[in-house]
């Protein structure tokens, strides 16, 4: 069982993902994709996402897609620890909406990644 | 690091075979594609909603005259796709040497965080000096903007004179 606590920092409203997208020219997606990066293996327990891919990963769409792909995947696990049996593997979702319209996924894995530092102060 | 248990096994060798066959993959296609990449559509949604390109836009026509050898011109569409390519090309030799050695041997530059904050830096300062380029050129107002899909629903409904 990974530890809670263990989990690196990483909360924001989803929709400031999408505001920052923008505003910044794509540039907040570049570290939004490596702190998400961070979490995704942190919460795995494993190394499921290379950072330095992930970077790169907006530089191509299929790398984007799959990269997607894999945070759907570790829905599962934030599913786990948040006590939410529920949240399943969202990879099929993630990957779609990562093809046409990638901020969304954004926001959506940002969402449930927010329910792992409910209760946790900054 | 050895493989241990078959699955393991199949794992390690999954890995880099899937590896190779898309960077080969992106290879060819970068090639093929050449003649029709700097035509082609916006695939972008920041450039195509907003019309400001992201920190890659440029990279799919850089890789297309990579891949033909026109490094002025790649160049030209991205100052790092030299890098990002070179990192292609390499992919199936070490894929092919790990397959060989039984040894992970990119396993420690994939998963360093230190890398992945380098990268990142240098696509930051990258997209800046380019932005404020585009900005004094009138780059961005004249072409990224016009080509924008925002641009082309606004005209069409004529909000926008041509």
């Amino acid at each position: 069982m990974v530890d809670r606590a263990g989990i690196p920092m990483f909360k924001n409203e989803p929709v400031l993902v999408l505001v920052l997208g923008f505003v910044t020219c794509g540039l907040y997606l570049i570290y939004w994709n490596i702190k998400m990066a961070e979490v995704i293996n942190a919460v795995s327990g494993r190394e499921v996402i290379s950072q330095p891919i992930a970077i790169l990963s907006g530089c191509c769409m299929p790398v984007n897609a799959y990269y997607f792909y894999l945070c759907g995947q570790a829905l599962e696990d934030i599913g786990r620890i948040t006590g939410k049996q529920r949240l399943s593997d969202q990879s099929m979702l993630l990957l779609i909406l990562g093809i046409f319209v990638p901020m969304v996924s954004a926001m959506i894995m940002q969402g449930h990644v927010n329910e792992l530092y409910e209760g946790r102060v900054a | 690091m050895k493989a241990a248990s078959p699955s393991d096994e199949r794992a390690f060798v999954r890995a880099r075979v899937v590896a190779a066959s898309s960077a080969l993959a992106v290879l060819a296609v970068s090639y093929v594609y050449a003649p029709y990449a700097s035509d082609g559509p916006i695939v972008c949604l920041l450039r195509g909603l907003v019309g400001i390109p992201c920190p890659s836009c440029g990279l799919t026509r850089a890789f297309c005259a990579l891949a033909h050898l026109q490094v002025i011109e790649a160049l030209r569409y991205h100052a790092l796709s030299p890098l990002v390519f070179g990192a292609v090309v390499a992919t199936p030799f070490v894929a092919a040497y790990e397959l060989a050695t039984r040894r992970a041997v990119a396993r420690r530059w994939l998963f360093s965080s230190k890398l992945a904050w380098g990268l990142a830096a240098l696509f930051l300062a990258h997209h800046t000096i380019r932005s404020a380029a585009w900005l004094t050129d009138s780059a961005l107002l004249q072409g990224h903007l016009r080509d924008s899909w925002t641009y082309a629903v606004l005209e069409t409904l004529g909000f926008l004179r041509s």
